[in-house]
């Protein structure tokens, strides 16, 4: 079998042109992303966290091509700032070019769930230990990133932090081990585990706090193309100061959190019904309350043993 | 008053529950399984009178209970037709 | 200058058995920025191409198609509920562009998207139908008092309306160019031989759509007085692909076509339809069709410059194949647009009120769709969600 390509194959000054010229193409999970920007901060974290991703080039099949750059107009001497393009057109409002990382990311993630719609895409964190995967939706309150992240950094391999992808043909879970965005006080907790993790640039003052990417692990990434059947859901809520609570959830009710979940379900019809019924149908479902670490990756453990 | 049956619905049921989904609309609703045996009754091109429907549930019931259970299917029916799912056959 | 490769796509769809990985990545990225991802998807169904488009691309194509028929979905819920309102308050209502022809179950409405539902009333009966709406939740999307005034004074439709819920939009026109426009057209004429659709019993029986010439002809007279041509090369798709339909369903379309452009005095739309659908796309025309373009001689003092303005619009599209070129087309479009569909002496202050408010941040751009997706959008998270 050929040796893959990774970025990590490029100079800094390599991947600072590519970015620039033509754009740098990287696979992520199934899909191709034609990357370009002129910003030293988008090179810099791309190389941080993007480093053991598959490099491929513009004879490759491309998904979609993205960039981050100023909008043109004299806003930008006054007041720097930045947009995400994809495919020349920018769904969002600019915002301050500090935030140029964060908003690639969510970018990227915007472009998936708009145009990826032979998936039943879920708001979700995914993990998999010993073949036994964990959907964990992504609901107000939830903590999911962080549980995430947690899970990751303790022998959990990482499917995505932020969106499932369920093929609608073989009901098989996709990965993509993408970066996962840790707010506010989580970046401390995760910076606070044992595992030595690298971090990308903490960013302050985006709509959502400070903001960080925890670089996914090497051996996820490489693993990226494995596909697993699902095999739980579990709905967690992070509860301060309680002892663990688990309880089995109603399949019916699990089915309506699912939709409630999802980025296309409306958008499949009835393919997207027929998908959500075979996911409840093959899982287990579980309400999760949690605050100790300990406690919920003693729980997770059991569940994939 | 007759119904009918909305064309095309797909249903999932569990045990306490039925989930439906409307291709027409593209809303999926909840609903107690026992709007199953009503759905199960009616056609989508046959019209039923929603006398005999009602007949069909309450012929085995005590004479207490037909009151009660008449205005429990007349509700169903009733929530049935807001959401579309069933409509009054107008010929 | 490039070509655009999706041009030479839709002229010839079967040169996609020979294209290598970079001409799909610069057709995929065509065709989508063109909004005619699903149209494409069509056209390879109808010649047989699906085997010759590879997986990683089909996935994009059955996803566009997945999304028009979602918005079907929507649009029959809608029209469903504009009906029994119209039947209610007995008025004839004629649906137009998208909605038409997805209503009147037309190949072209498979993989062709649309924003707003349009139609076509009496100008008398539109205040009654604008209370009705307002009173199921529909409300006018233009608030600013220019803008209102922009609309009733001048213009052939009132301000979109927006349903507060569902967020779909209604656009209401009493005649289908500006009544302030020189060249008004005698809308009874077009609208004479409307067709009652066919429609099942809960649709009830006030709903329309134009005859084959008229909406044609309709079409045309959009596509070539919009000020705004970055969606052209789908209108023009558009015109084809109705020119394509009618000329089997209908007896002598052309001669029809030329009839009522006469009537109506719009023959010179119906040239620039034909003569760009063939200089274009290729396309043949009948000879009634050809003689008429061939004999025509258009109202314009220069026919370079409009050739110009629409061979370059509808050829390029994309900063793929962007030049300046296409800007100063573009440049030269709007304002041939606008001129078109208002006197000069009206144009400016409209123009100028308008960058006024743009400017003093009056007017706020929005171009963030309202669904699930936004949870990935910053702007839509709260500080607390993710503990």
């Amino acid at each position: 079998m050929p040796i893959k390509k990774t970025l990590r194959s490029l100079s800094t000054n390599e991947i600072i042109q590519q970015l620039k010229n033509d754009g740098l193409v990287l696979a992520v999970g199934p899909f191709v992303f034609c990357i370009k920007s002129s910003l030293s901060s988008i090179a810099s974290n791309v190389q941080k966290i993007y480093g053991d991703f598959q490099l491929l080039s513009h004879d490759d099949l491309i998904d979609f091509y993205v960039a981050i750059k100023k909008p043109r107009g004299l806003r930008s001497f006054i007041k720097p700032q930045i947009n995400f393009y994809c495919n020349d057109s920018s769904p969002f409002l600019p915002l301050p070019a500090s935030q140029a990382f964060p908003l690639l990311e969510w970018g990227m993630n915007w472009c998936i769930a708009q145009h990826a719609h032979h998936y039943l895409l879920l708001h979700s964190a995914v993990l998999e230990k010993n073949g036994k995967s964990v959907i964990l939706p992504a609901q107000s309150g939830s903590g999911k990133s962080t549980l995430c992240a947690l899970l990751a950094l303790n022998g959990w391999r990482l499917l995505s932090d932020e969106m499932a992808l369920i093929d609608l043909k073989s009901n098989q879970l996709h990965a993509l081990a993408r970066p996962i965005s840790l707010k506010n006080e989580s970046i401390n907790v995760i910076l606070n585990q044992p595992c030595a993790t690298i971090l990308g640039e903490v960013v302050d003052d985006t709509t959502k706090g400070t903001i960080s990417h925890l670089k996914p692990s090497t051996a996820s990434v490489q693993q990226v193309a494995k596909t697993v059947a699902p095999f739980a859901i579990v709905f967690p809520k992070y509860q301060a100061n309680q002892p663990i609570n688990t309880k089995t959830t109603e399949k019916a009710t699990a089915f309506m959190a699912v939709i409630e979940n999802s980025f296309n379900y409306a958008i499949l019809a009835e393919a997207g019904f027929n998908a959500v019924a075979q996911l409840i149908d093959n899982t287990q479902c579980h309400t999760l309350a949690y605050s100790s670490t300990e406690e919920v990756l003693a729980f997770f453990e059991e569940l994939a043993s | 008053m007759r119904i009918i049956k909305t064309c095309n619905l797909v249903t999932k049921d569990f045990s306490e529950q039925v989930i439906v989904f409307d291709p027409n609309t593209g809303q999926t609703h909840c609903l107690d399984s026992n709007v199953n045996e009503i759905l199960n009754q009616l056609t989508v091109d046959i019209p039923k009178p929603l006398s005999q429907l009602k007949q069909f549930f309450i012929q085995d019931c005590l004479d207490d209970e037909k009151t009660m259970l008449k205005d429990y299917i007349q509700d169903m029916i009733d929530n049935l037709l807001q959401l579309k799912l069933i409509r009054v056959y107008s010929s | 200058m490039h070509t655009s490769l999706l041009v030479k796509v839709l002229k010839s769809p079967k040169i996609i058995k020979s294209f290598n990985s970079k001409d799909w990545n610069l057709l995929l990225r065509q065709a989508s920025s063109a909004n005619m991802l699903a149209r494409l998807a069509y056209t390879f169904n109808n010649h047989g191409l699906m085997n010759a488009v590879p997986d990683k691309i089909l996935n994009h194509f059955n996803s566009d198609q997945v999304k028009v028929a979602h918005l079907h979905t929507q649009v029959n819920q809608e029209v469903q509920e504009l009906n029994q309102l119209f039947n209610k308050l007995d008025i004839k209502a004629i649906y137009l562009k998208g909605t038409a022809y997805l209503l009147a179950d037309l190949p072209l409405a498979q993989g062709r998207f649309f924003s707003d539902i349009d139609l076509l009333l009496n100008q008398s009966d539109i205040a009654k139908v604008e209370i009705a709406l307002k009173c199921q939740g529909w409300k006018s999307q233009k608030t600013d008092d220019h803008d209102q005034a922009y609309y009733r004074d001048y213009m052939h439709e009132i301000p979109p309306m927006q349903h507060i819920i569902r967020g779909t939009v209604i656009d209401i026109h009493h005649n289908i160019l500006p009544v302030c426009n020189n060249n008004i057209i005698d809308i009874s004429l077009l609208s004479a031989d409307a067709l009652k659709l066919n429609v099942n019993t809960t649709h009830g029986n006030h709903s329309y759509v134009l005859a084959p010439a008229a909406m044609f002809l309709h079409s045309a007279i959009h596509l070539f007085h919009e000020g705004e041509l970055e969606q052209g090369l789908r209108g023009l798709s558009d015109l084809d692909l109705l020119l394509s339909h009618f000329d089997e369903s209908e007896a002598n379309f052309s001669q029809q076509l030329i009839d009522l452009g006469t009537k109506i005095n719009q023959q010179q739309s119906l040239f620039y339809a034909w003569r760009y659908l063939n200089r274009i796309l290729n396309r043949e025309l009948s000879n009634t069709a050809q003689a008429f373009v061939e004999s025509y001689q258009p109202k314009i003092t220069n026919l370079t410059t409009i050739d110009f303005i629409f061979t370059n619009l509808f050829t390029v599209h994309h900063s793929t194949t962007a030049s300046w070129r296409f800007s100063l087309a573009a440049q030269l479009a709007y304002w041939r647009g606008h001129l078109l569909r208002m006197p000069l002496r009206l144009l400016i202050p409209h123009l100028l009120t308008k960058s006024w408010l743009q400017l003093s941040g009056l007017i706020k751009k929005d171009s963030v769709n309202i669904n699930k997706v936004n949870a990935l959008d910053p702007r839509f998270h709260q500080l607390d969600e993710d503990k």
